[in-house]
């Protein structure tokens, strides 16, 4: 098995495949509940789906939590004692959108960029991403503008793509071939016309997303030369309304605060939790300055850390992949689409 | 990773909201996509209310008073020494000398046995709710001019569709921006006409289409003058309108910066609307003269009578509607049913097997009255102390002989406390809400609490103690005692997922005689106007706020300082910190200055939490006769160096 290769697996047996992989770790695959679809760890081969829309919840969360605990501290007559608190089963994730996976490439790049984060990568390195292309887009859709999908991302570990009555499986990284290597009875190798089935898929697939979806590159230009007027970020800016919702719903947005809780006299421990630049307290100074204090300034900051080249070039990608989660989730219509659309007046 | 669906408990409006769970640890908190409510969006609370959980000033065990401090018991002990307490002030001064006080963040299950308990067992009609000095007048006003407040409240999904909407306070937008602010601009983007009525704003927001910036006390005038105009122009489609606004003595006609045009025409806007709706938040405008001027206003342009149009008074805590309701109301039983007619009061006492107390309930302001001669006070829920709008209050209930406090949280009320039983949060209890729309909804719980317990089992350990037991097992089985005696509520099913709204009864709706002196312009002596604004930060000093860390630094409570523009501070020769004198016709004060763009310039803004001060300046507050609140009023003042 190596990088590259594709394979074929029926649909049929696809749940004894994900039996064989709940042997080595948490699959985590889409489940639906209440109308709605998560990623959860599956118990009972019956209640995952392959049929899902992007869960709302990002996938982020799995290896970057909504909030998680560091390590504890504590004094006694030896010092200062330090104890990490290391998470990171291994969990294979079964059934992640293309864009979901580009996005977490982003992350990795990002908590590596200055010195390798040990809390993430201690999740991360026991995560396998088996991604599923789109066959069609989604109601907010708009990752073909983003370079990150409906196929092909960069980062997965396997990728399936329905071919309806079996899905084509390519192996995309040395984790992924190992997966896959000790099943190679479920699986035969990809025959051309499969190939080619999958080519005419990825094709139709463009053609379903709605027309004009978001004029990314033209935004990139504006912003990157600063030629977007003051009175636009206000504007914009007004409408915010600091719930910090588009970032936490963004699959890229990475912004963490840390906090020690004193849990007895000598000791406690730090957490951290996601932030947002929305948030007024997220820059304010001791001495209640607050170099971004107006809303229009945040908003121009958020959309600039997204979109202008100086981070293009550091992230080797613009801070979007297209999800529309931030469409759902912005109460006031200041989502990406919308304030792309806006730039481009 | 588990997600368990259950309600916000921050504000009114019942966002659905699923906990995050990780191994027993509660890790996150994220919308609900499909909730009608919310539609996949929070606002900041809401996305951190899963920090309250983890809340290192929860409670963790119940406490007694020994000597200065408070010391963690065991539950017997603390249950023997409150209900031992609670016989002996009942045996030597009677039940009417015990109070009880609960609070809008109780569910519907435990503000109802709260009730019980106090009208059954401590045989006292003094059971009220730390809202009166704040959001229960729109609801008592409500009830009494359409006969339910449901009657009166558009839904949230009517807003979106609404013609024209009334906002009063802009703040509106950024503090309820997933339900409310969401869709005003929604109906705003499908054309409807956005008015906002702020005097503290200084830009006009974008999306409004007129702003009127009435100097404070003007407010109520101005809504009246509305009304009026209303008339004037034949634009009432309420009959006995014209009849009974000739009761009102006078009208203010001219407002000083607001051109008479855009009165009028916001005017012709909303009542010439199909749908027109006015938001408001009722824990800011506490005035009961406004409440009743907005509800004349409604009445007389016809719109109030359906979810389509009307008010949605927003309330910041999470079940005021059920909270009043469950009949947290001194003269009221479960459904607004009178304690005194025998017709109503019947189906309790056959249900209940014991007769009534005959006594006349106190509200809070009347329980510490020390002439009331109330001893012990029951204070669930809230921090009864961040709430008093007084100094007189505070220090009595400093004084109470016995205080017992039930709370999720360590508050400043429970330092007062004789005996503190830690009580289980919306999280870990289940039970049910009433939103501010009239939708019941039920709490999800990512387990049971490992330190509290729900408030219902604690009394019910309690009664046990006091040889009455109430023998409650669940909140389904109070529930469904609650649908048995409430006929507001004997139709609601709990099995549907995203509630059931409480139903609407048709009635003649009944305008009210607004005693008020038509107020326009600051006299000479007095050139600045004073405005006590109550806002999150200062809000009963928001104990969930306080208990998240990202909140926290999110909702920085207020300095101890009046506000004022730049401009102002510059022509009175101030700078950021300057001691000034502020001197109304009742008093002065001395407090340090702080600069603030958003205050108009010729006011003052002061925080409510500053009672001192404020009743310094604001004198007295005043008793309403008809919804039994305290309230100031808003006023004029001289500002100078001190």
């Amino acid at each position: 098995m190596e990088i590259g290769q594709k394979l074929v697996i029926k649909k049929n047996k696809l749940d004894t495949w994900v039996e064989r992989l709940m042997k080595i770790g948490d699959v985590v695959a889409p489940v639906k509940e209440n109308d709605e679809f998560f990623f959860k760890p599956i118990q009972d081969i019956k209640n995952y789906t392959m049929n899902h829309e992007i869960p709302y919840i990002p996938p982020k969360d799995l290896i970057f939590p909504q909030s998680e605990n560091l390590f504890e501290y504590s004094r006694d007559s030896k010092g200062i004692q330090i104890k990490p608190l290391f998470a990171g089963k291994k969990q294979i994730v079964l059934g992640i959108r293309s864009c979901d996976v580009e996005a977490a490439a982003y992350v990795d790049h990002f908590f590596r960029d200055t010195f390798e984060d040990p809390y993430y990568f201690n999740r991360r390195k026991n995560t396998i991403f088996i991604s599923l292309g789109c066959n069609k887009a989604f109601e907010n859709c708009f990752c073909i503008c983003c370079d990150a999908g409906p196929f092909d991302p960069k980062g997965y570990d396997l990728q399936m793509i329905d071919l309806g009555d079996q899905y084509l499986t390519e192996i995309g990284s040395r984790e992924g071939a190992e997966v896959i290597s000790k099943d190679q009875d479920l699986f035969s190798v990809a025959k051309d016309e499969d190939l080619k089935k999958a080519e005419e898929i990825k094709k139709k697939a463009r053609d379903t997303f709605k027309e004009p979806i978001a004029y990314m590159s033209y935004a990139i230009r504006k912003i990157t030369t600063d030629r977007v007027p003051k009175e636009i970020w206000d504007e914009l800016g007004e409408r915010c309304v600091d719930c910090g919702g588009c970032t936490f719903v963004c699959p890229l947005c990475t912004c963490f605060t840390v906090e020690d809780i004193a849990t007895n006299q000598n000791g406690g421990r730090r957490f951290r939790c996601w932030d947002s630049c929305n948030y007024s307290g997220f820059t304010r100074e001791v001495s209640g300055h607050n170099p971004r204090g107006d809303k229009g300034e945040r908003f121009k900051r958020r959309f600039f850390h997204k979109l202008s080249y100086q981070y293009i070039e550091k992230y080797l990608r613009h801070q979007c992949v297209g999800c529309g989660r931030c469409i759902t989730a912005c109460p006031a219509g200041v989502d990406m689409p919308s304030v792309v659309k806006r730039l481009r007046g | 990773m588990d997600t368990i669906g259950t309600i916000c408990p921050f504000c009114g409006c019942g966002s659905g909201t699923y906990l995050r769970v990780n191994d027993d640890e509660v890790v996150g908190a994220y919308p609900i996509l499909k909730h009608p409510v919310n539609r996949g969006k929070l606002c900041v609370r809401g996305w951190w209310s899963n920090q309250c959980l983890k809340s290192t000033s929860r409670l963790k065990s119940p406490m007694i008073r020994k000597g200065e401090s408070l010391k963690e018991v065991e539950w017997d002990e603390a249950l023997d020494f409150c209900s031992s307490k609670l016989l002996e002030i009942r045996k030597s001064s009677g039940g009417h000398s015990l109070g009880v006080i609960g609070s809008p963040a109780l569910t519907n299950e435990d503000a109802f046995v709260l009730m019980k308990f106090a009208r059954t067992i401590l045989k006292t009609n003094t059971v009220d709710g730390s809202y009166r000095f704040s959001s229960s007048a729109t609801l008592s006003l409500l009830n009494q001019s359409l006969g339910i407040w449901t009657n009166g409240i558009a839904s949230f999904e009517n807003l979106e569709k609404a013609n024209a909407v009334i906002v009063i306070g802009g703040n509106i937008f950024q503090e309820f921006p997933d339900v409310i602010g969401a869709r005003i601009l929604e109906a705003r983007d499908n054309g409807a006409k956005i008015i906002l009525i702020d005097p503290l704003r200084d830009k006009p927001q974008r999306f409004v289409n007129i702003h009127l910036k009435p100097r404070p006390p003007a407010l109520i005038s101005l809504i009246n003058a509305m009304s009026n105009l209303l008339i004037q122009n034949g634009l009432s489609r309420f009959e006995a309108g014209k009849e009974f606004i000739k009761k009102i003595k006078s009208f203010a006609i001219e407002f000083p910066g607001i051109p008479t045009s855009s009165i009028e025409e916001a005017t012709k806007i909303y009542a010439q609307s199909n749908n027109s709706i006015i938001v408001y938040c009722s824990d800011e405008l506490t005035d009961p003269n406004l409440i009743r001027s907005l509800i004349n206003l409604a009445i007389l342009s016809g719109h109030i009578n359906g979810p389509e149009q009307g008010l949605i008074p927003i309330s910041r805590s999470p079940n005021l509607q059920g909270a009043c309701d469950m009949g947290l109301v001194p003269d009221l039983l479960s459904g607004y049913q009178d304690i005194d007619k025998e017709e109503t009061k019947a189906p309790f006492e056959k249900h209940w097997g014991v007769k009534l107390p005959l006594d006349k309930g106190l509200t809070i302001h009347e329980a510490l009255d020390p002439d009331q001669k109330v001893k012990g006070l029951l204070i669930a829920g809230d921090n009864l102390l961040g709430k008093l709008p007084s100094p007189e209050l505070i220090k009595s209930l400093k004084e109470m002989d016995f205080i017992a406090v039930f709370d999720g949280f360590l508050t400043d009320t429970c330092n007062l406390a004789h005996v503190v039983f830690p009580i289980s949060p919306p999280g870990e209890c289940d039970g049910t809400f009433t939103n501010l729309e009239g939708r019941v909804q039920s709490l999800g719980k990512i387990g049971d609490s490992k330190i509290g317990k729900p408030l219902w089992s604690i009394i019910s350990k309690l009664s046990d103690k006091m040889k009455h037991p109430l023998k409650y097992t669940s909140d389904q089985a109070i529930f469904e005692e609650i649908k048995a005696l409430t006929p507001l509520y004997s139709q609601v099913s709990l099995n549907e997922k995203a509630g059931m709204f409480l139903p609407r009864r048709k009635s003649k709706p009944k305008m009210f005689v607004v005693d008020e002196t038509p107020i326009n312009e600051p006299p000479k002596e007095f050139p600045f106007s004073l405005i006590v604004k109550n806002t999150l930060s200062s809000w009963g000093r928001n104990t969930l706020v306080k208990a998240s860390p990202i909140l926290k630094r999110e909702y920085l409570e207020e300095r101890t300082e009046a506000k004022v523009n730049p401009s102002d501070s510059k022509s009175l020769g101030l700078r950021p910190g300057d001691k000034i004198k502020i001197t109304s016709k009742d008093g002065e004060v001395i407090a340090s200055v702080g600069l603030d763009n958003s205050v108009v310039e010729g006011t003052v803004v002061f925080h409510s939490h500053f009672v001192d001060s404020i009743s310094s300046l604001l004198g007295k507050g005043k008793v309403d006769p008809q919804t039994k609140g305290i309230y100031y009023k808003d006023t004029f003042v001289r500002v100078g160096k001190a």
